[in-house]
């Protein structure tokens, strides 16, 4: 009797000991992650000056992020802990933050309708619309970034990029090509390519996000053809199934790997296999994000002014499809908001923008107005980015437009090249797919 | 007389030890494990049948009743995953079973047996991420080791698009997860092994029975409960496995490896969470049900045996 009492405190005391370490860790991390100043600046009560320390959560490793964002960060007088969530768990673990409180001070997240739905925005965030940077956001991204309400949940916190094709410089010259402004030109070029030994068109099937870039990009020119589109997809009015130069996009990349322009190995080629390619020259042109143009830098920086940028090319009047930047955003939880205000704003100014830029030379085109880049300094891909802006009328991409989560669909693509399916059969795929999730969500029209 | 009071005495001694030992451990020590065991584990099932009929997103819930799994079933992908699935436990059911049991017989009485045990079990205490990263190297169709070997030794004909090729891919991942399980299903087959009196096999061989006979009579039958534990372990391991396919394959090319863990996982990440919860649910009720009925024909054999 007496025994088993003993165990039974003993037991009690163990669970009682794991309770508290519990507790004691989850109090001490989130010191960590939400930067709770009281927990340092009670331990140095004494300090005159103690520095503010803001938590951020970010998906990827960068080691020139950390750069920049430390030397804002010392510019205005705060310290920064950085967690790197994995790329491909970002968007579930924001979604989970979100939905427990426990979001980090500074938010870095996609704009548009995926904050204000994944991270409940206008219960979770608070509204920077009297920052004076958010009259300085370039017009074209304004939408992602200003509510139709005026309500501002998340300024940008990169810069533009863009996704179209990224060519190889001395391959062309090799083969005597210059940049195919229709998709006969394309086919024309990989012919020529192919003749000159290269592989015409890079795919990294492998890696089935990149499969995407093509109809993704394509899609600006349906925006352009029949405007409203957009809105009368979000309305249930018209689907995938109306966006003819979306599904001509992927018709194109089987007609190109039936033609054998396409990397023979494309099922099981990476993103990484993609990036080596084209800026070794292998390859003559190769579907990206602009965000490529960084990592190539990182990786091979005396081959960054080999590789070049076009957007997906269709006849006629061209346009070019953006990645608005992620977010920067303030939790309403965070007990640094201040802080972090300071740290936006001076991110947003020409000085932070400078040390931005001239960090990562590769990011692409300033989000803000009356930044000024040093025309000496810009690289090629980015001196044709810069380009592109001018001559192409912007359109965002429809996966940050549409009414609900459209979900990946890399995969059906990859049926496609292997010749399952068509085109045609993805965006009657997609339609369905979109209009369940709008329906779960409660979406009017649906 | 002094016999059986010295055999008294020792039984009252076995009753004091065993009373002993009962009072030594009290069932207050499972009360931490039992805690935590229901917190993340227990609770959190139970939750799930309620989710799996609402559009949840993580705030609020909404009833749907049966719409979520209506919606499952009639995925057009939902069947080529559980087709897939099948395929996939079936065969890695009886790979594995079949490839330890000869590793274990051969194993047995081999000359450096525990070295070989230790070879044999190495991969299963690799993580799936890094089987799966080192795989996608190896069967790459044009650079990968593989089919560079079967190259150089002339067998061109064998040097297949392994995790590539629609027809290939899932019996790839099958022959990857033997490979890598194994090691784990030997342990248990020669532990029972062990177990086999030796003076058994003696009288056996005196009566004139050859190798395959004592194998038939002897070490089948005794092997029986290591066999319905490899299966069952097996066979729940198939039905739910996910890393391996979403590591090394995604469930691609296009939906020919996607089994019903990585269809259910695309649901959660599209933000569908009542959808994928329906979804665990569907694998959950098949696993359950193919477990219980496996095990209640198992034991059944067992007893016969």
């Amino acid at each position: 009797m007496n025994k088993s009492f003993r165990a039974t405190l003993l037991s009690s005391f163990i669970v009682g000991l794991v309770f508290v370490t519990a507790c004691g860790g989850n109090s001490n991390e989130s010191a960590g992650s939400n930067g709770s100043a009281p927990a340092t600046s009670g331990a140095e009560s004494g300090a005159p000056a103690s520095k503010v320390t803001i938590s951020h959560a970010v998906g990827g490793d960068s080691p020139s992020r950390d750069v920049w964002m430390k030397a804002i960060g010392e510019a205005v007088g705060v310290d920064l802990d950085i967690q790197v969530l994995p790329l491909e768990q970002m968007e579930q673990i924001y979604k989970v933050k979100a939905g427990t409180d426990d979001l980090p001070d500074l938010i870095s997240y996609h704009p548009g309708a995926r904050t204000r739905d994944d991270l409940q925005a206008p219960d979770k965030l608070v509204d920077l619309s009297d920052m004076p940077i958010v009259q300085n956001i370039m017009d074209d991204i304004k939408p992602y970034y200003v509510e139709p309400d005026g309500k501002v949940y998340g300024v940008p916190g990169q810069a533009l990029k863009f996704g179209g094709i990224a060519y190889n410089k001395k391959a062309f010259t090799e083969a005597g090509v210059s940049i195919p402004q229709s998709l006969d030109e394309l086919f024309a070029a990989s012919e020529k390519l192919k003749a000159a030994g290269k592989i015409p068109l890079y795919l990294s099937a492998k890696d089935s996000w990149t499969l995407q870039i093509p109809g993704l990009a394509a899609f600006s020119y349906d925006q352009l053809h029949s405007p409203g589109i957009l809105d009368k997809i979000n309305q249930n009015e018209a689907t995938f199934k109306d966006a003819a130069n979306f599904i001509e996009a992927f018709d194109t990349m089987k007609k190109m790997v039936d033609q054998g322009y396409v990397n023979s190995d494309y099922l099981s080629a990476t993103y990484t296999n993609g990036l080596q390619a084209i800026s070794e020259g292998k390859a003559g042109m190769y579907p990206v994000l602009t965000s490529a143009f960084s990592t190539i830098l990182d990786t091979t920086p005396d081959l960054i002014n080999d590789v070049g940028f076009f957007p997906w090319p269709v006849e006629g009047d061209k346009t070019v499809t953006v990645w608005p930047p992620m977010i920067y955003g303030i939790p309403q939880s965070s007990k640094n908001a201040d802080a972090v205000k300071k740290y936006i704003e001076y991110f947003a100014s020409s000085e932070g923008q400078k040390i931005y830029f001239d960090t990562l030379p590769a990011a692409g085109v300033p989000a803000y107005k009356g930044v000024e880049l040093d025309e000496s300094k810009l690289l090629d891909p980015v001196k044709e980015m810069i380009e592109v802006t001018r001559t192409a009328k912007q359109f965002a991409t429809v996966d940050f437009s549409v009414v609900a989560n459209m979900g990946a669909f890399g995969q059906t693509v990859q049926e496609i090249l292997m010749g399952q399916k068509t085109g045609a059969d993805l965006a009657a795929e997609l339609s369905d797919i979109l209009a369940k999730n709008a329906k779960a969500k409660g979406a009017p029209g649906f | 007389m002094s016999e059986s009071r010295r055999g008294l005495r020792h039984r009252i001694g076995e009753i004091r030890l065993h009373k002993l030992e009962r009072k030594t451990y009290s069932i207050g020590f499972v009360i931490p494990w039992l805690l935590i065991y229901g917190v993340f584990f227990v609770l959190p099932t139970l939750f799930s049948f309620y989710y799996a009929f609402t559009d949840w997103d993580l705030t609020s819930a909404k009833f749907s009743g049966f719409a979520n799994f209506v919606e499952m079933f009639r995925n057009p992908v939902f069947s080529t995953a559980l087709a897939n699935t099948a395929i996939f436990t079936v065969l890695s059911v009886v790979l594995k079973v079949a490839v330890s049991l000869a590793l274990a017989m051969a194993l047995f009485h081999c000359v450096a047996s525990n070295f070989f045990r230790t070879i044999f079990f190495s991969p299963y205490v690799l993580s799936y991420i890094a089987i799966g990263v080192l795989f996608t190297a190896i069967m790459h169709p044009e650079i990968g080791v593989l089919n560079k070997g079967l190259r150089a030794i002339g067998l061109d004909f064998l040097a297949l698009n392994w995790l590539v090729e629609k027809g290939q891919v899932i019996y790839s991942l099958v022959f990857i997860d033997v490979w890598k399980s194994a090691g784990f299903h030997l342990a248990i087959f020669i532990a029972a092994l062990q177990t086999i009196p030796s003076d058994m096999m003696e009288s056996a061989s005196i009566d004139g029975a050859g190798p395959w006979k004592k194998f038939r009579y002897i070490t089948f039958p005794m092997l029986a409960s290591a066999f319905n534990a490899n299966i069952v372990f097996a066979l729940i391991v198939g039905l739910t496995k996910f890393d391996l396919v979403f590591v090394t394959t995604g469930g691609g090319p296009g939906y020919y490896s996607e089994v019903l863990k990585t269809l259910v996982y695309k649901q959660f990440a599209m933000g569908r969470y009542g959808l994928a919860t329906a979804g665990e649910l569907i694998i959950f009720v098949i696993v359950i049900t193919l477990t219980v009925t496996l095990r209640k024909f198992l034991d059944k054999r067992e007893v016969e045996a």
